[in-house]
Order: structure tokens, then sequence, then C-alpha cells
């Protein structure tokens, strides 16, 4: 019972730190930066396979590639960066939805040549031999995992808020109030553009990195498009360059569904009618939840477009030195 | 001061700027040199080019032919980032502020030229990155001390009445060290009170920071009491060039101003 309870609880908390990682990066190049991306699914992706490639492919002996292990979160890191980057530099004259769709494009492009790459799994996932189990290979550590993603939410935290309090941060948002006028102030534009894509896209690798070894496993289900568009809702919601909100929208979103599907009587009730089934098709409660969070997205977004906490004054506390 | 001939050569120097959009000629064979500690007024009818001649200079737009030297280098082709750098800063008509930041932030962000630590020692907060950032902070809150805008600073910009947002303009371009300020239609929408103190706060600027200024306005008053030399723009044309004085008497000027156009908006 136990175990149970640390399994669901523990899954949940390390998936929230990486999701927090991968929405933190994603509002440095949407919200901070005013870059529409939707294809950091495809970042997210390129760093957990570009990792478990290393993990089995990395030569080892007879044991558990802890070399690997410890290799692959710069190899996801650096990979992710490298496609950000590559990404990011022909993209950048592109802007809002142009840019939107050439991400995406991205990141189904990446979905299709990993679906067709056979040492990679294909379609049907790579397996990734992991360390940090118990003795049966099967059941991860979860408080090393807990500690390992949240250490990664939080520090990814740090450095993106000393980052947009600089000089840096400030040609950043320059750029997404007004483009033109930041350039005549000094900024150049391409440099700080690539730079956020590539930093966007090397953090969402190390989540992937993250994910894959915790997994074990990577499917390309893990990283499709409603992955992508998830982000984005969160981000949206936890207000556009606002890192706390970012934080309670992540956690809240991410949780929803979850708690949904497990306190939801599994009651059946009629929900639609199909004569070709034989009339009054019934479901049950619990299995309805993605309407119910649909429901709940649009009411937000009706309620408080400008994100949850936009304009609420709410401080992070301060560590002053 | 430096004596080297490099020096003695005015600021910024444009000669013969050519500029069409599709079958618009927007500026004609446009020529001006601003010198140290000159203030020069551009003034003409709406249209006449006066922004796309600010949007030339600064490399906005890249000029068809012609010429430009800012501290004698040639900018043409060089990104605005790059003329900002070596010492040109402009004010837009329609004020392009950071609406986002506040009034602090958007003055402190006029010094992106200054700031030399990189992103890495920004990300990890290293002591010189600290001690540059307290510099501009001090340095931004200097200058709306100066615009009297010290005790908003704190608010967003964007909600700022006009002419302080206009004001601010002034600070962030003044934040780049400028060594010729453009100043596109400062004193539009305010009144002859607010336009006065405006000219005396631009005149001390003027002197203050030993900056050249190239203003473009609407208000006749507000330009001919503070400019040393003045060109006339019409149709992308310059049909005049001269002393205040000269320039009211200058019959193209009348007839720009005050002929065809004037009668037919007014009829």
């Amino acid at each position: 019972m136990f175990d149970q309870a640390v399994a669901f609880w523990g899954h949940h908390l390390i998936m929230v730190g990486i999701w927090l990682t991968l929405t933190l990066s994603l509002n440095l190049i949407n919200g901070y930066c005013g870059l529409f991306s939707l294809g950091h699914q495809g970042f997210w992706a390129a760093g957990a396979y570009a990792a478990g490639a290393t993990v089995v492919f990395l030569p080892h002996g007879t044991g558990l590639n802890w070399l690997g292990f410890v290799l692959s979160f710069g190899v996801g890191t650096f990979v992710a960066a490298l496609f950000g980057f590559l990404v990011g530099l022909p993209c950048l004259r592109l802007k809002g939805d142009y840019l939107a769709i050439a991400t995406l494009g991205f990141s189904e492009i990446l979905r299709n040549v990993v679906q067709n790459c056979s040492p990679l799994g294909s379609s049907l996932g790579l397996s990734v031999p992991n360390v940090m189990r118990d003795a049966t290979g099967k059941i991860p550590n979860y408080f090393i995992y807990i500690a390992l993603s949240w250490g990664m939410a939080g520090l990814t935290t740090i450095l993106l808020r000393n980052l947009v309090r600089s000089s840096h941060g400030r040609a950043i948002q320059a750029i997404r109030d007004d483009e033109r006028a930041a350039e005549l102030l000094g900024v150049n534009l391409t440099s700080y553009k690539v730079l956020v894509f590539t930093s966007g896209a090397g953090v969402a690798g190390l989540a992937g990195a993250l994910f894959a070894n915790y997994n074990s496993f990577v499917t390309l289900e893990d990283f499709n498009f409603n992955a992508g568009v998830l982000m984005v809702v969160m981000v949206v919601l936890g207000g556009m360059g606002d890192l706390l909100g970012t934080f309670l929208a992540t956690i809240t979103l991410y949780f929803i569904p979850v708690l949904l599907a497990l306190w939801l009587p599994a009651t059946r009730i009629p929900v639609f009618y199909d004569p070709t089934q034989g009339g009054v098709v019934y479901s049950e409660i619990k299995n309805l939840w993605q309407v119910l969070f649909s429901v709940l997205l649009i009411v937000v977004v009706l309620v408080r477009p400008q994100g949850i906490l936009k304009g609420v004054t709410l401080k992070w506390p301060k560590f002053s030195k | 001061m430096d004596n080297s001939p490099a020096s003695r050569a005015p600021f910024l120097v444009a000669k013969g700027l050519n500029k069409r959009f599709g079958g618009l000629a927007a500026v004609t064979a446009f020529s001006v040199s601003v010198d140290e500690g000159e203030i020069v007024g551009l003034i003409g009818p709406n249209g006449a080019g006066k922004t796309t001649v600010f949007n030339l200079l600064t490399g906005a737009y890249q000029p068809d032919t012609g010429s430009i030297h800012v501290a004698g280098v040639a900018t043409r082709g060089l990104k605005p980032n790059r003329v900002t750098a070596l010492g040109l800063a402009r004010t837009f008509q329609n004020i392009r502020l950071f609406k986002d930041m506040t009034v602090l932030e958007n003055a402190m962000t006029g010094f992106q030229t200054q700031c030399k630590s990189g992103v890495l020692s920004a990300v990890l907060k290293t002591r010189s990155h600290r001690d540059e950032e307290k510099r501009i902070r001090s340095d931004a809150q200097n200058l709306l001390e100066l615009m009297g805008l010290a005790e908003k600073s704190q608010m967003l910009s964007g909600n700022l009445p006009y002419g302080e947002q206009r004001k601010l303009e002034i600070a962030r371009a003044l934040a780049a060290a400028p060594k010729v300020l453009l100043l596109d239609e400062p004193a539009a929408g305010m009144n002859d009170t607010e336009s006065e103190s405006l000219r005396q706060l631009l005149i001390n600027i003027q002197t203050k920071f030993n900056v050249s200024l190239l203003v473009i306005e609407h208000d006749m008053a507000f330009v001919m009491g503070m400019v040393d030399r003045l060109l006339v723009l019409d149709h992308g044309l310059t049909i005049a060039e001269g002393t205040p004085a000269e320039i009211r008497s200058h019959p193209k000027v009348i007839e720009a101003y005050l002929g065809k156009d004037y009668a037919e908006n007014d009829g």
C-alpha cells in the first residue's frame, strides 16, 4: 500500500518537476522574448532521445551504464540546444503565427525522422536500461529522481530569474515589447533571439534527458502535439514572463487531470446519442475528465485572459545578501 | 578637445540620400551634416519624408544611393544597433516605449550599448555583473531625475501620461550616450507651457551632455526658438536650408506651408 502510494505520487512529483523545467524554459522563449514557439515538445524529444541513445549505445561492460547515465544529461542538453540553434537561425525572420507554424513543423519533422529510424526504436519506442533502480531493475528510486527533477526545476528558476533581471533580460524583454525600438537602442536582435532559442531548447533537452532516464523508456507519444499545446497553455495562463505564475499554472494544470481521474466516480452517465452504436452511449464520469479540463481552460481564458496571476502583486521571497 | 583631422569633420554627415518606396520617391538627394553641439531642425509638411530621413540615418532603412558617416565610419549597410553604438540615438513620433516594463527598466534598457558583462556572468550573478547593474541603475535614476520622472520610476511606462512618456523616451535615448540625438516631434501633443518647458530641457540637455540635436517638429514656435539651422523638406526634396530668420522669409517654404496645401486644408 505504501509502496503504491510512493509510486503514484512519486511519479507525479517527478513529472511535475520535468514539466516545470519545460514551461520555465518555454517562458523564456514565448513569455520573455515574445517568440511564439509551438515546437518545445520537439526539443524535449530531442533531449530525451539523445540521452536515451547515449545510455544505450555508449560502450560499457556487462553492468549498468553509469558513465552513459551521467553523460546523457550533457548530451541531451547539447543536442537539443543544437536543434534550437539550427531551428532558431532560419526561423528568426518569421514572426507570430508563422514562427509558431515553423517550430511546430520542426517538431513534426523530428517525430517523423525518429519514427523511421530503427536504431531509435521507430514507433515502438526506445528502451533505456537504467541505473537508480531497485534490484529487479523495474522500480526507479523515486526519492533520487524527485530530488533530481525538482533540483533541475529549481536551478532553472534561479538561473532564469538571474537572466531576466539582468541587462540581457532587459534586452530580451525589449525585443518582446518593441523590436525596432530595441534594435535602435543597440540590442542585437539576431544574437539575442538565437540565444533565447538555443538556451530554451537546451533546458528542454535537459528535461528530456531526465525523463528518458527516469522513465527508462521513450516513445514518440510522450512528445506529441498535445504536450506542446499544454506547455503553451501553462505559460499563457501563468502569465507570459511571470515565473511564479508559471509555477502555479504548471502545477495546477498538471494535477487537475490527475486528481480528476482519481476522484471522479465511476458512475456511468449518458453522454451522447448515436444510432449506429445502438442509441444512447454511456461513459464513466471518470473518463470524462478531459471534457471537464477543457471547460475549465475555457473558463480561465474567458475570465483571466492575461494570465491567472498577471497584475496580482505576489512577490518572490527575497533572499537578500 | 581632440584636434586630429578626423574629429574635425562633422560627427554626422549624410550625402545625397535617395529612398524610393515603389513608385514613391520618399527622399531625394538629401544631405545633412550635424556638427558637435549643434541643434538642427528638420521641418516640412506631413509626408515630406522627415521620418524617412531618420530611418535612413539610423539604419532602419537602407538608402538606395548616397552615403552616411557617423563618427567617420560609413554606416551604409550597418544594422541599427551598430549605428547606435557609434553614437546615434533617436526617439519616435509614435511613442515606442517598452510598455510592460517599469519607467526605470525602460531607462536602464537604454544603457544596452554600455553593458559589457556576458550572459554567463549575468546568469551566475558575478560580482562584476552586479557592480555593472548597480552603476546602470544609478545612472538611469539620475537621468530620470533630470527629466523629472524620478518619483515615477516604479510605474509601468504605459501608465505614464503622454507628455511624460515622451520625456522617458528622451531619457532612454540619452542613456545610449549619443553624440547626436534625433528627436522625432518631441513636442507633439503638448500644450504651450509643456512644450516651452521641454524646449528649455532640451537646451539644457544639449549643453549638459554635449550632444547635438536633430529635431523634427511641426510646432514652428517650438523649433524656431531653439535651432541653429533648419532644413525644410517637401515631397522628399530639400527646398530650403538656413537660419530660422532665413527660413521664415524663404518663398518656397511659404509656398509649401501656406500655399496650396494650406488653402486646400482650410478651404
